[in-house]
């Protein structure tokens, strides 16, 4: 479409013929689990569908009200993300479907609530030392207190009234709102330079201070509860933010370096980081032991083949933890290559939605932020996928949207309420 | 700030299309490798998941059938004496006999109509194997289970018009329902209870093996089985003497009487003789004997016969067979003599020889064996249904009836006498094969009723159990005997 089209657009038709593709999918999928395997269905099969619908018929008319100029591709992709992990936990952990459909009705509210009650996103800028100190006090407070429900050995959960909650999915969004402030500020500082060590010229250092402070009280806390997963996505936002306030590739590759002189620390400090690389480097000959998740994820991915096995028919189950850590895994059994890779181009698409939001943004602010919400949903799935297909270290960390987990659905659809308010003040309206 | 926002877009479009061909590495690349290595539990997972088809003889009993419980489902086999016939399937050792030849059918993995196939496997519905139906008899079976005893060697008994087995027996054997307790046991044991001796067992065969040397010589119209001759003297062949020990006690004799009594002068001779006419047996052959001028002829006949009785290839069978055989092609003249009269390095299994006894009883026509009458889908439909086979003419009909001849001579007053059932013409034959010094020899009987128009045909093999007649013979009357009174 044209500029010459944005007055019908405000309609937000392009959304309104895509929402119906989730919904579908969702039917489809809930009623072929309740042939094949009606065992794993609880309640109507329907119900889940019908509720998804009038999820997104809400938000589609919220959106029509108070953001009519919002991305329009945004609320269709993330809505298939999400038909896909309804179906997919439907059919892996039947008893916590409901929960998981409960997540999504909580977080699409949340959603509702930012795209209608925040005035603007700028709004936010001023919050930015507000948003650290929140950070660092759950983190503080998940380090007291933390438990570790799953026995997971990772002790970053905090029990609310029987309710398990992981403070550093929320975190990366209080991380995005500091560092998009304080890099707005900053921002013309860190481009020119007063030292230098070698080749690589260095900010001055009472500017870089807080943010080195910053990273140092995330890294080493994750470090501390072994949540090595998070700590790697909390220093990849940090530096694709830096890169883009800055400009500058040395930063990346500067940092890039920095981290992996610090894994390769870990890896001599911890021995459960040295396992975690021992697995990756051969899974195979643990295959019954330390490597039997590894090692299952592959056969699983393997048996899928192109097609798959159809859904319901294969047997993810032999993957622990296959519902939050392990989703893409049980998508390419099931679903097969044709199905894992689907999931692969919509999380594509939505990176390149919230990257064309980020470039089209008014301010730096606005452009900061954008660019880090995507990163956290980019980095994040690269994170979890790249680790279940053995091309990095396997770290346990969800498929946004998709995996089960309310944290982490919570989480991304506050995510993509920013993002959706963002694009609605840049003032453009989608060109599809 | 736009560039390298675009960068960096373009870095995670790379690390996407990283992660798409790393699954693409794993789901098509690796696939197969993958699958079928022992971390995938899928496999066994899929095996238990379908309720396996059942394995019933003629009359319709349970011989196998899957046994659903609240742990499983648990094979269960009603029949031990069946055990190496029905075979085993499990999850630690595989499977063997019919559950292995035919898993295809037990799991279902051939539908009668491909349609319903293709919606039972959308539809996923808990897949239940096909039926088999055997040839196996319960009253043959039992009574070929009770001669064997506890004596090692094989049993088989067939329907010589149809090739039809009714009875199959290998001893030892073993109960497949305890093969998890069983099994380093069972493998250990030097009587080897997991082979299937009466098709892959391979034994020397002795003088049964002298049907396929007299039809030789009556195929080839070198015989008048009417003409009597003197045979009183040993052989020496090259240096190798064979005793004439086996005669009716009269100095003259005919060619039915040799059989009757098992001479292996004559049959050494007949086996000689074959590329010569008149065919040089008695006392009275010309000196030298024509043998010693060249064995060319002889051997390559001798050779033809064998094949044509389905030596040197694997029979086309429901189990695997193995195959038998002369032991080698450029056999000397002692060689070919001793092969004749079933010794040299002759090796046949129970089931090739119980086919020889069948061809002879089906006018020269070797019918083809089969254990599986039918396959049933669930419902009951047929999904396959076995047509009677011949594998080949083996001699003319007139051979056929010739050596019927013989045969029933050598139960009549021959060395197969214990075979006789008063009321009923049996043809047999007998065989004390000499496997080593100091050892006793194999009990061989082959045989089938009535022999005007036969029903069954048996062999019987007891390792190292005594001469022919003693043994074997009994027994397979009393299996001809069962078959008989069905």
């Amino acid at each position: 479409m044209t500029r010459a089209d944005a007055a019908p657009t405000r309609g937000r038709w392009a959304e309104l013929f895509l929402l119906p593709l989730p919904v579908l999918f969702l039917a489809l999928g809930m009623q072929i689990l309740s042939l094949t395997r009606p065992d794993l269905i609880r309640g109507p099969a329907a119900a889940p569908a019908i509720l998804v619908a009038f999820l997104l018929l809400s938000s589609h008319l919220i959106l029509r009200w108070k953001a009519p100029g919002a991305d329009q591709m945004l609320m269709p992709i993330a809505a298939m993300l999400v038909a896909v992990g309804l179906v997919v936990v439907g059919r892996l952990a039947p008893d916590l479907a409901s929960r998981q459909l409960v997540w999504v009705c909580i977080g699409f509210a949340l959603m509702w609530g930012v795209v209608a009650l925040l005035p603007s996103v700028r709004a936010l800028q001023p919050y930015k030392y507000s948003s650290a100190l929140l950070g660092i006090l759950l983190v503080g407070t998940t380090f007291v207190f933390g438990t570790d429900p799953n026995q997971s050995g990772v002790r970053s959960w905090l029990a609310l009234g029987g309710i398990n909650f992981q403070p550093s999915e929320i975190l990366k969004l209080l991380l995005v709102v500091f560092l998009a402030g304080y890099l707005e500020d900053k921002r013309e500082l860190l481009t020119w330079s007063s030292s230098a060590i070698g080749w690589l010229r260095l900010p001055p250092l009472p500017y870089l201070g807080p943010l080195m402070v910053m990273w140092v009280i995330s890294m080493s806390t994750l470090v501390a509860q072994r949540d090595i997963g998070a700590a790697l996505l909390f220093f990849c936002i940090f530096l694709a933010m830096l890169y883009v306030a800055s400009g500058r590739a040395a930063y990346l590759w500067g940092g890039l370096a920095a981290f992996v002189a610090g894994a390769f620390l870990c890896y001599l400090l911890f021995p459960h980081v040295r396992l975690r690389v021992e697995i990756w480097l051969d899974p195979w000959s643990t295959a019954k032991t330390h490597g039997y998740q590894v090692v299952q994820a592959l056969v699983a991915l393997a048996s899928g083949g192109i097609l798959g096995s159809g859904l319901g028919q294969g047997h993810p189950g032999f993957i622990p933890a296959v519902q939050t850590d392990f989703v893409i895994a049980a998508i390419g059994e099931e679903m097969g290559l044709a199905g894992s890779l689907a999931v692969v181009a919509l999380f594509i698409l939505l990176i390149y939605r919230g990257f064309r939001i980020a470039l089209s943004a008014r301010d730096d602010f606005s452009t900061l932020l954008a660019t880090g919400l995507t990163s956290v949903v980019g980095i994040q799935a690269i994170v979890i996928l790249a680790g279940t297909t053995k091309l990095i270290p396997l770290t346990g960390i969800t498929l946004p949207f998709v995996s089960y987990g309310g944290s982490s659905i919570i989480t991304n659809f506050l995510l993509m309420g920013l993002l959706l308010r963002l694009s609605a003040e840049n003032g453009r309206t989608d060109e599809g | 700030m736009k560039a390298s926002i675009r960068r960096l877009a373009a870095l995670m479009l790379l690390a996407f299309c990283a992660v798409a061909l790393g699954l693409t590495y794993w789901q098509v690349v690796r696939a197969g490798d993958l699958v079928y290595s022992p971390n995938n539990g899928r496999l066994a997972e899929e095996e238990r998941r379908i309720l396996r088809g059942q394995i019933l003889d003629t009359t319709g009993r349970r011989l196998a059938y899957s046994d659903p419980t609240p742990e499983g489902t648990v094979r269960r086999y009603e029949d031990p004496t069946l055990a190496n016939t029905i075979g085993y399937v499990s999850e630690r050792y595989g499977a063997a006999g019919l559950e292995a030849s035919f898993g295809r059918y037990l799991r279902g993995d051939v539908q009668a109509d491909p349609l319903e196939s293709i919606l039972k496997d959308a539809i996923h519905t808990r897949r239940v194997g096909d039926d088999l139906i055997l040839t196996i008899d319960p009253r043959v079976q039992s009574v070929a289970a009770r001669v064997m005893g506890s004596d090692r060697g094989a049993v088989v008994a067939m329907d010589p018009r149809t090739g039809a087995i009714l009875a199959m027996v290998s001893n030892p054997s073993y109960d497949p329902n305890r093969l998890d307790e069983d099994w380093q046991r069972l493998l250990d044991d030097p009587a080897k209870p997991l082979l299937n001796r009466a098709t892959q067992g391979l034994y020397t065969p002795g003088s049964v093996f002298k049907i396929v040397t007299a039809s030789a010589a009556i195929d080839l119209g070198l015989v008048d089985l009417n003409k009597r001759y003197r045979c009183t003297e040993d052989l020496t062949v090259d240096g190798f003497v064979i005793k004439n020990k086996n005669h009716p006690g009269v100095e003259n004799v005919t060619f039915v009487d040799d059989f009757a009594y098992s001479c292996n002068v004559t049959f050494a001779k007949t086996g000689l003789g074959l590329g010569f006419n008149p065919l040089p047996i008695g006392d009275s052959i010309p000196d030298p004997a024509p043998w010693t001028k060249g064995i060319e002829e002889s051997r390559r006949r001798f050779l033809d016969y064998a094949r044509r009785f389905g030596l040197e290839a694997p029979i086309p069978f429901d189990l695997p067979t193995s195959v038998s055989t002369v032991g080698k092609t450029d056999l000397n003249r002692v060689e070919l003599a001793s092969t004749a009269f079933g010794q040299g390095e002759l090796l046949v299994s129970p089931l090739q020889m119980a086919l020889a006894a069948a061809t002879i009883a089906n006018g020269g026509q070797m019918p083809q064996p089969y254990l599986v009458s039918e396959v049933r889908d669930p419902s009951g439909r047929v999904v396959v249904r076995h047509q009677p086979q011949t594998i080949r003419q083996v001699v003319s009909g007139e051979t056929a009836s010739s050596v019927n001849r013989l045969m029933i001579a050598s139960v009549q007053e021959g060395y197969a006498k214990p075979a006789g059932i008063p009321g009923i013409q049996v043809a047999g034959k007998t065989g004390s094969a000499e496997v080593a010094a100091g050892e006793r020899t194999h009990s061989w009987f082959i045989g089938y009723a009535p022999a005007d128009n036969p029903m069954v045909a048996v062999a019987v093999v007891m390792e190292n159990k005594g001469p022919g007649s003693d043994f074997a013979t009994p027994a397979g009357r009393e299996v001809i005997r069962a078959a008989l009174s069905r």
